[in-house]
C-alpha cells in the first residue's frame, strides 16, 4: 500500500482512506465481537436463567423463577456432595499448582544447565502435556490400583514387609479408594462459626485427591517447565555475570536473582493451571470417579450427573454458574492486573 | 482493490452470522422451521416419503434410531431389531443413531441438545419410570395407548410393566426386554470348598452366615466392582427389596414408609458390613470387574443385574448351573426390572416410520430374537422362551407371574429421577461415613423434595 501511495500520489489516495479509516476497525471486529457477545454472554445469561428457573427443560424452555428466586443456589450449598466438591477443588488448585511449578521450577533449571540433551529431556519432560487428561487418568488408575498397581512394587521391593515389621500393620495404601480425610476441621469451625453446622462435609485433605493431584501434576509439570525454560533462556549473560562479580555464586544467585526474576511467569503459569485445575472433570471421571464418600469428587461430575442423570438442568445451571464465579475470581484480576500494566507502559 | 474485496468480505461475514444467529433464533419457537434447518439434504426427501407412506400400511423413507447400544451383544440385539422392522416394511432406511458409553448418560447430552433445538429425533431409547416421564412432561413423545389397544399388546406386557410406562392413562413406550437386576451370582466351587449351599432364596443370615464360612476358608466372599457407585447401590437395592419386601420397598419411593424407620436403617447397616466382605481393590473396578472375579474364583459372590449372566458365558467362558450358580435375595418371586423401551418421538420428521419400528418391536418373535442375544426376558409374556437359556427361561416365568418392582438405581420407578440420583449420592457418602441415619435422612428429605 506504501509504494502504491507513492506511485500514484498522495492526494487521490489519501482521502479514500481516510474515508475507510473509521469503519474498517469497528467492522473487521464486528464478527468476533458478535460470535463472542452471543456464543459467550448470551449463553451465560441464559444459563443463569436456568440456574434461577422452576423447572426449566431442553424442549420446554421455562423460565418461571423459583420461589425464593435463590432456590437453586440454597439446595446445592446445602448438599454435602456439592460441598465436599468445593472443598476438593481448593485443595486440589492448591496442591496442584504449587506442585507444577515448583517441580516445572527445578525441571526447568535442571534442564537448561543439563551438558548433553538438553532438547531430549525437555522433549521427555514436556511428552505427558500432549496427552488427553482421559488417557492420563486411565493409566494412573492402573498404577494406583490398591491390588496389582505400585503396591505390587512396594511389597516386592522389600518396602511393605519391612513397614509391617517395624509398625506391626499392613502397607496397602488405597491411593485413589481411600476414603481418609486428615485434617479435619470441621468440628473446630463449628465452635468458631455458630451459623456453620449446615457445612455436612469433613473439612480436611481428602488423601485420595492428592493422588490426582499427583496425576494431574505429572501431566502438566512438563507445561510449566516450559515457561520456566522460555523464562530462564530470556535471561541475559550480563546478568549472571554481574551477579558473579558480585560474589553471588550457584545457589545465591538462583535464589536471589533468577527466583524474583521467574516471578511474572510463575504467576502467568498459576493463573492457567489454576483454571485447569477449577474446571478439573475429564482426569477425575476417567481416573476415580466421585471417590468415596466423594472424596474426588469436583464440580464439573456434579453438573454432569445432576444435568443428565438427577434430571435437573436448574441445580447443574446453577453449580456451573458457582464454577464460573470461582474462575472469574482467579481470572479477572489477573487480566485487570495485565491491561492496567499495559496501560502504563 | 484490495481493501475494497476485504470490505466486501467483511461485510459478508457479518451479514452471514446475523443470519445465523437469526434463523437459530427463530428454531426454537417454530418447529417446523427447526427440523428443516438441522434436517439439511435430508429433510428434502422425508416429506415425500411421508406423503406416500400415508396410503399403504408399510411404511418408508428414513428412520433413525437413537439408542446407547454398541457393545457386542448389544448391537446384535438391536440388529435383530432392525431385521423384523425392515423385513415388515422393505422400503424403510434405518439410521442406527447410537451413542455409547454411561449407561445412556452420553445418549441423554445429544438428546438433550437436539430436543432443545426441537430437531426431534424418530425414536429413541430411555428408561422407563422417571426418565421417560420427563419426557412425556415435556411433550415430545407419542401416545401410543391406540396401538396397544388395537394390536392387544397391553394384554401381553406384565401390569407393572404397563404401569411404569403409564402416565395420566396413556402408554408412551414400547419394551424391547426385561433385565433382572440385583441377582445373587455365586462361584459353585468356592462355595462348595467352604460347605455353603444357598437356594433360590437367601434371607440375610444366610447370606452373612455363608460369608463367615468363606473368610474362615481364606475364600473374599463378595466380588464388587464399584468404581461407579450404582453397582454398590444394585447390592443395596437388592438388599432392601429382600429383606423388606417389594410393597413396603415402593413404599419408601412414593413416602408412604419413612427410609428412617429402624426397620430400613438395619438393612442399610447390613449393606454396610456387606462391603467389609468385598476385594481390597473393588472401587477400582467396575462390574466387569467384579463379574471376572468370581468367574476366576477369586471372590465367591457378586450382586449384579443379570446382565452379568451374559458377561459369565460368553465373555468368561463359565457353564450355568457347573461353574456358577444363583440366588435372588429374599422372595425368589420377586422380579426387580430394569426394562429398555424405545419411544416414537412426537413431531418427529417421519412418525410413520416410528409406529412400525414399535410394531416391529412388538412382535413376539422379534423379543425372542432380541432377548436371545440381549440376555433379557422377552417383555411380552406370550413371546416364545424355550429358545432361551436356562437362566433366562426361569426368569421369564418369574416376569410373567411373579411380583414386580422396577429397579430404583436403574431409574425404572415412576418416581423423579432426582430420588435414583439421591440413592446412589446417599451410597458414596455412606462408603466414606458408615453413617446408616443420614443416608436415611437424606433418603427422606430427597422423596419429600420431589413429591
Amino acid at each position: 500500500m506504501a509504494s502504491n501511495t507513492l506511485v500514484s500520489g498522495k492526494a487521490r489516495v489519501r482521502p479514500r482512506r481516510r474515508r475507510l479509516r473509521i469503519p474498517a476497525p469497528a467492522l473487521l471486529l464486528a464478527p468476533s465481537f458478535l460470535i463472542v457477545s452471543i456464543f459467550v454472554y448470551v449463553f451465560i445469561a441464559y444459563t443463569i436463567g436456568v440456574s434461577l428457573s422452576k423447572a426449566w427443560r431442553p424442549a420446554k424452555p421455562d423460565f418461571t423463577m423459583s420461589d425464593p428466586w435463590y432456590k437453586n443456589y440454597h439446595s446445592i450449598a446445602i448438599s454435602p456432595r456439592f460441598q465436599a466438591d468445593i472443598r476438593n477443588t481448593v485443595i486440589l488448585t492448591v496442591v496442584f499448582v504449587v506442585g507444577s511449578i515448583v517441580g516445572g521450577f527445578l525441571l526447568a533449571v535442571l534442564v537448561h544447565n543439563a551438558l548433553h540433551a538438553r532438547g531430549f529431556f525437555r522433549g521427555v519432560f514436556l511428552l505427558p502435556y500432549a496427552l488427553s487428561f482421559i488417557v492420563t487418568g486411565v493409566v494412573w488408575r492402573w498404577l494406583f490400583n490398591p491390588v496389582t498397581g505400585v503396591n505390587l512394587l512396594l511389597k516386592y521391593s522389600g518396602v511393605s514387609s519391612a513397614y509391617q515389621h517395624m509398625t506391626g500393620h499392613k502397607l496397602q495404601p488405597g491411593w485413589v479408594t481411600s476414603p481418609t480425610v486428615v485434617g479435619d476441621i470441621s468440628g473446630l469451625l463449628n465452635k468458631v462459626l455458630p451459623g456453620s453446622h449446615f457445612i455436612e462435609t469433613q473439612l480436611g485433605i481428602p488423601v485420595a485427591l492428592l493422588a490426582v493431584a499427583l496425576a494431574a501434576g505429572w501431566q502438566l509439570t512438563g507445561f510449566a517447565m516450559a515457561m520456566f525454560l522460555a523464562g530462564l533462556t530470556a535471561i541475559p549473560s550480563e546478568v549472571r555475570e554481574a551477579a558473579m562479580m558480585d560474589g553471588a555464586g550457584g545457589r545465591r544467585y538462583y535464589l536471589s536473582v533468577v527466583v524474583p526474576m521467574m516471578k511474572p511467569i510463575a504467576v502467568t503459569t498459576a493463573v492457567i493451571l489454576t483454571y485447569v485445575a477449577l474446571k478439573m472433570f475429564d482426569l477425575v471421571f476417567a481416573m476415580s470417579g466421585s471417590g468415596v464418600g466423594f472424596a474426588t469428587d469436583t464440580p464439573g461430575v456434579y453438573v454432569y450427573e445432576t444435568m443428565y442423570k438427577a434430571l435437573k438442568p436448574n441445580l447443574a445451571s446453577a453449580a456451573s454458574i458457582v464454577m464460573l464465579v470461582l474462575v472469574c475470581l482467579i481470572v479477572v484480576p489477573y487480566l485487570a492486573r495485565h491491561s492496567k500494566r499495559q496501560g502504563t507502559d | 482493490m484490495v481493501r475494497k474485496k476485504s470490505l466486501a468480505a467483511v461485510c459478508l461475514t457479518v451479514g452471514a452470522m446475523l443470519l445465523a444467529a437469526c434463523s437459530s433464533g427463530n428454531s426454537s419457537s417454530d418447529t417446523a422451521i427447526g427440523s428443516s434447518n438441522a434436517g439439511g439434504s435430508s429433510s428434502a426427501a422425508s416429506p415425500a416419503s411421508g406423503g406416500s407412506s400415508g396410503g399403504g400400511s408399510a411404511a418408508t423413507g428414513k428412520l433413525e434410531v437413537f439408542s446407547w447400544w454398541t457393545s457386542g451383544s448389544e448391537n446384535a440385539a438391536l440388529q435383530e431389531l432392525f431385521k423384523a422392522t425392515q423385513a415388515a416394511n422393505p422400503g424403510i432406511d434405518i439410521v442406527n443413531a447410537a451413542v455409547a458409553g454411561g449407561a445412556g448418560t452420553n445418549a441423554q447430552q445429544v438428546l438433550a441438545t437436539r430436543l432443545s433445538a426441537h430437531d426431534i429425533p424418530t425414536t429413541w431409547q430411555t428408561h422407563a419410570g422417571g426418565a421417560l416421564g420427563d419426557y412425556v412432561k415435556q411433550g415430545v413423545v407419542a401416545d401410543l395407548s391406540d396401538l396397544y389397544k388395537s394390536n392387544g399388546w397391553d394384554k401381553a406386557v406384565p401390569k407393572t410393566l404397563l404401569d411404569s410406562l403409564t402416565y395420566d392413562g396413556k402408554i408412551y413406550a414400547v419394551p424391547t426386554g426385561v433385565h433382572r437386576n440385583s441377582v445373587l451370582w455365586w462361584n459353585k466351587s468356592l462355595m462348595a470348598q467352604a460347605g455353603v449351599n444357598l437356594g433360590d432364596s437367601v434371607s440375610w443370615t444366610q447370606l452373612s452366615d455363608a460369608a463367615k464360612a468363606l473368610k474362615a476358608k481364606g475364600i473374599t466372599p463378595l466380588c464388587l466392582g464399584d468404581q461407579d457407585v450404582w453397582t454398590a447401590a444394585t447390592l443395596l437395592e437388592g438388599m432392601l427389596v429382600g429383606e423388606l419386601g417389594a410393597q413396603e420397598f415402593n413404599g419408601l419411593l412414593d413416602g408412604s414408609a419413612k427410609w428412617s424407620d429402624s426397620k430400613v436403617t438395619d438393612v442399610v447397616k447390613h449393606f454396610d458390613e456387606a462391603l467389609t466382605w468385598a476385594n481390597a481393590d473393588h472401587k477400582a473396578l467396575d462390574w466387569t470387574g467384579g463379574v471376572a472375579g468370581l468367574a476366576n474364583g477369586k471372590c465367591a459372590m457378586n450382586v449384579m443385574g443379570d446382565w452379568a449372566y451374559g458377561e459369565l458365558i460368553v465373555k468368561n467362558k463359565k457353564v450355568d448351573g457347573t461353574d456358577f450358580g444363583y440366588s435372588i435375595l429374599g422372595d425368589p418371586n420377586t422380579f426387580i426390572t430394569v426394562t429398555d423401551v424405545f419411544v416414537v418421538g412426537k413431531g418427529s420428521k417421519n412418525p410413520d416410520a416410528g409406529m412400525a419400528w414399535a410394531k416391529a418391536i412388538m412382535d413376539p418373535k422379534t423379543q425372542t430374537a432380541f432377548s436371545k442375544q440381549k440376555g433379557s426376558s422377552p417383555a411380552r409374556t406370550d413371546a416364545d422362551t424355550s429358545e432361551l437359556g436356562a437362566y433366562q427361561q426361569t426368569a421369564a416365568k418369574t416376569l410373567a407371574n411373579g411380583t414386580l418392582v422396577p429397579s430404583l438405581i436403574q431409574g425404572q420407578a415412576n418416581i423423579d429421577a432426582s430420588i435414583g440420583q439421591a440413592f446412589s449420592d446417599g451410597v458414596t457418602l455412606l462408603e466414606g461415613n458408615h453413617d446408616a441415619s443420614k443416608f436415611a435422612a437424606s433418603m427422606d428429605a430427597a422423596v419429600a423434595a420431589a413429591s
